[in-house]
């Protein structure tokens, strides 16, 4: 039996969690409804608390309690404590629901600063990269076998890029809405671009069932984890099995 | 002083003015005016070229007659037009039988213009010559020398005499339909409106345009109005000799509906039958065609008959209800004379009231009638069918299933008890003899790599260690992520942590303590945790630019160091920007929190390699980022065989073995659930179709 410590109170405590969120095997029980509660609780806290600790009281208290609340008012620290106090505050106007239109500044703020950062990174992070990775599988080195290479390596190679640009094209393909108008009012593919945008939709598929697949494998490894941490448990419990 | 009213304005002016003084509107005529003043004789004797001074003495005396006697050369000051009367017709009107009894002989032979006499004897030169003349002409001539007429004819204008009576009757019989065969005897338009307008005005002259025939006004015109007068006046002496007709009293004029006295009633409508039509003496070219027309047919005929029978102006009613009323309705506002607006181009330009140049039915506005039709498409009414359909559902009360009683879940006990004997079973396969499950002997290709990298951080450089995920995952990822994490510890690099979720830095804490049980990890001197950064990708982007503006605190900080203070730390006392790490690590399990690291820190990374330990379910879409051939990821490890192969290839005790077999035994039920569930599947779908195969055959 193992000596008393907050440690094995903790183990103990966290083991009792983990069984009652399994027991919704059987159903929807009050021990499942009272697990999710207390963690939903519990991370909403501490999420609050670790935002207080590590952003608005270094960032907003901070500094008038250290240089006095005249130095909110100093040219310099307009720019990075002013501003962000008056922000804070028309923010919290959302509060109110007569006052609640002037905290749609700070939310338009962030909303348009995320958007554009965002934007910003998927064009120089993803796609310019992704194009140009794309438009280098038929490179001079990928084509033709180097010095020394293997048949079948460069062969191996070879078919991997050519898949490789075909999962692209058939994959941007069959994203491509436009389709010309039938006389019955229907819009209709080409052939070539039907043909293409089937391949494409067999890709996509691939990558969800590989993403489902690796998805379950995740879920069986985390499933297999808590239950060898429930056996340790039950073995502290019982001096060992 | 006598005031002349300006037909446009009505503004009071002088008689001797020219033009009205408010609207500038020209008050006398430019060429003549009606009382013989502006334009006197000699000018219109020289505008008519061959008339002599003889002429204008006739032509004055019918002036003189219509003017009741006033004899000519009336005083230049003698009021123009005359005031209307308060009878309704003019005086010239009342008093035209006196100018047609008293002057009716025309003319003095000898007053006549030299050029009307020459047009004279040459009309008598060729009435003479007897091949000349009509054969219907000829014959009423020979009926009239035979005596067959009732009455006799004085002159060889008898014929016109039977005319008259016919035109007549034709006039009187206007409104009912003539027949075609009188078509020729009608009379001519010229001859029709000469008794409507007026025959004694003044003649205006036109210039060069009176000598062209035709024109009123013109030498030809002039002759055959003289003798047109001549005829009427030899009529009236005719009609006064017939004993057959009313006494006609002096002054009576002819039955011509515009010179009718006022008061005096209209003749009797003479109605027009076939005989009285057949009784015509019709010319031989006439009557030749009369017999060619056939008869109208009994459908021709009903037509005819059914045609007047029509009210005017009666629409049917489907074309009465699409009639646009209102649209056409005319919206005409009378205004003030001093709001309407004055024209601005144009032969009226300055004067105010004229009428529109546009329309009113054609100015665009907007219809108050809205139809309630539309025209759809049969397309178009059938997803409005459906529409209307799926709302009506929607607003359907669904009925509760019947309650068939609280059903078992044995489907998910089963499968549940599976699971949990899969994980059970692995602690007793030594018991049980089993050797377990073996280890895979193929090591993923980027594992090797990964250990190169890793081995190729620098030691004086922190590793930055980002643990984006939440708690929930921290079963996989410790696994995953213990191999490589003790691996840089075990080369002494300094790790630095951080996270974008609050939950990260508690998870970093917990999770270094389990690579380094021992106490030879020592806060701040082998590990350093820079907290939680709040803001998302554009927190991301600003700790990429500059680190030690988005972080102000850290986690967890040794003794000795302030909140405000974690970059006075040694370990990233060097540290300004992003690349002065030795290596970024990201483990997250989100395809969108690799995929942010990845885009945002790509331009400020610089040599840095960038290493993803990725949840299996995140794999796919982070690694094209490792395989494109300009990586901007350098490094991935995922999945339990990868953190195998990682500890097998670095050397490492095999801790993760552990949890091999309860995988491998967990991954071994469900793939035998999942193949379970398609052969059942598989053979529902059979039998389904099999049975419905049976169902079609027997009908």
């Amino acid at each position: 039996m193992a000596e008393f410590s907050f440690d094995l109170l903790g183990m103990f405590f966290a083991a009792l969690l983990t069984i009652m969120v399994l027991s919704y095997i059987i159903g929807d029980n009050v021990l499942f409804r009272t697990a999710t509660y207390l963690f939903v609780g519990v991370a909403s806290g501490y999420a609050g608390s670790i935002a207080y600790q590590n952003v608005i009281r270094p960032a907003l208290i901070d500094p008038v309690i250290q240089n006095g609340p005249a130095s909110i008012f100093r040219p310099d620290a307009i720019p990075i404590f002013l501003i962000p106090w008056l922000l804070t505050v028309v923010l919290l106007l959302k509060v109110s629901p007569r006052l609640a239109r002037y905290g749609s500044f700070p939310i338009a703020l962030l909303v348009g600063v995320g958007a554009a950062v965002i934007v910003g990174g998927g064009i120089t992070g993803t796609l310019i990269p992704q194009s140009y990775a794309a438009a280098d599988v038929l490179s001079q080195e990928s084509i033709f076998p180097s010095a020394g290479e293997e048949p079948f390596v460069w062969l191996e190679n070879l078919i991997g890029a050519l898949i490789l640009l075909l999962a692209t094209i058939s994959t941007l393909i069959y994203f491509r809405f436009a389709a010309r108008r039938e006389i019955t009012g229907q819009a209709q593919r080409s052939r070539i671009t039907a043909v293409l945008a089937y391949i494409g939709r067999i890709f996509i598929a691939i990558t969800f069932g590989v993403m489902y697949a690796g998805t379950l494998t995740a879920s069986m490894l985390i499933l297999t984890q808590r239950f060898q941490f429930l056996r340790q448990v039950l073995q502290l419990l019982i001096g060992g099995v | 002083m006598a005031e002349i009213r300006c037909p446009m304005c009505s503004a009071a002016n002088d008689e001797t003015a020219e033009v009205c003084r408010e609207c500038g509107a020209r008050l006398t005529p430019l060429v003549m005016d009606p009382s013989g003043q502006g334009m006197g004789d000699e000018e219109t004797n020289e505008a008519l070229p061959g008339e002599s001074s003889a002429g204008d003495d006739w032509l004055e005396r019918i002036r003189s007659g219509i003017g009741g006697g006033e004899p000519q050369g009336a005083p230049e000051d003698a009021p123009g037009p005359p005031e209307p009367d308060a009878s309704d017709a003019p005086d010239w009107l009342d008093e035209l039988p006196e100018a047609s009894s008293d002057d009716d002989s025309g003319p003095p032979s000898g007053e006549i213009p030299g050029w009307m006499d020459e047009f004279i004897a040459a009309g008598e030169e060729e009435a003479g010559e007897g091949e000349e003349v009509p054969e219907w002409l000829a014959r009423i001539r020979a009926r009239q020398a035979s005596g067959e007429t009732p009455q006799e004819a004085p002159t060889d204008e008898g014929w016109l005499d039977r005319l008259r009576e016919e035109e007549g009757v034709a006039e009187e019989a206007e409104e009912g339909p003539v027949s075609e065969g009188l078509e020729g005897l009608a009379p001519s338009p010229e001859y029709e409106e000469e008794p409507k307008t007026d025959p004694f005005s003044t003649p205006v002259d036109l210039g060069p345009l009176s000598d062209l025939p035709g024109v009123p006004g013109s030498p030809d015109r002039a002759l055959r109005r003289s003798e047109v007068l001549r005829a009427q006046a030899e009529v009236e002496a005719t009609d006064e000799d017939l004993p057959g007709d009313a006494p006609q009293t002096e002054g009576e004029m002819p039955h011509i509906p515009a010179l009718m006295e006022r008061g005096q009633q209209e003749r009797p409508v003479v109605e027009i039958d076939d005989v009285s039509l057949d009784s015509i003496e019709l010319p031989d070219w006439l009557s030749e065609l009369k017999p060619e027309m056939p008869p109208p047919t009994p459908e021709e005929a009903e037509v005819q008959d059914k045609g007047p029978d029509l009210a005017p102006a009666t629409l049917p009613s489907w074309l009465e209800a699409m009639r646009p009323v209102d649209s056409l309705r005319p919206e005409i506002e009378i205004e003030p004379e001093e709001v309407q607006a004055v024209e601005s181009a144009g032969p009226l330009a300055g004067l105010r009231g004229v009428l529109m140049a546009e329309p009113v039915v054609a100015m665009p506005r907007t219809s108050s009638v809205i139809s309630s039709q539309l025209e759809i498409t049969e397309r178009q009414y059938a997803q409005a069918e459906l529409l209307h359909r799926l709302v009506e559902e929607e607003e359907k009360d669904v009925a509760l299933p019947a309650s068939t009683g609280r059903r078992l879940p044995i489907l998910r006990w089963g499968i549940s008890v599976i699971l949990l004997l899969a994980l059970f079973l692995p602690g007793s396969f030594e018991r049980l003899g089993f050797p377990g499950f073996s280890i895979p002997d193929v090591v993923p290709r980027e594992t090797a790599p990964l250990i190169a990298l890793i081995e190729d951080i620098p030691g004086d450089k922190p590793s930055l260690v980002v643990f984006d995920f939440a708690p929930g995952y921290s079963g996989e990822l410790d696994t995953v992520a213990s191999p490589l994490l003790k691996h840089i510890l075990d080369r002494s690099v300094p790790i630095v942590t951080i996270s974008t979720h609050p939950s990260g830095p508690p998870l970093a804490e917990r999770l270094l303590r389990e690579v380094r049980p021992d106490a030879t990890l020592i806060n701040g001197a082998q590990y350093l945790h820079l907290g939680y950064l709040s803001g998302g990708p554009t927190a991301v982007q600003l700790f990429a630019i500059s680190p030690r503006d988005a972080i102000l605190t850290g986690f967890k900080l040794p003794e000795g160091l302030d909140r405000a203070s974690v970059w006075q730390s040694p370990l990233v006392k060097d540290v300004e920007w992003l690349s002065d790490f030795g290596a970024v690590i990201v483990i997250t399990a989100g395809t969108e929190t690799a995929r942010n690291w990845a885009e945002q820190t790509h331009p400020w990374i610089g040599e840095t390699p960038l290493i993803m330990v990725l949840s299996a379910g995140a794999e796919p879409l982070v690694r094209p980022y490792f395989e494109a051939a300009n990586q901007q990821v350098q490094g991935i490890l995922t999945g339990l065989p990868s953190a195998l192969a990682y500890q097998q290839l670095s050397g490492q005790d095999l801790t993760v073995e552990a949890r091999w077999n309860g995988f491998g035994s967990m991954k071994f039920a469900v793939e035998s659930i999942l193949l379970a569930g398609g052969i059942y599947g598989a053979a529902t779908w059979f039998l389904n179709r099999r049975q419905q195969g049976r169902g079609d055959a027997n009908g």
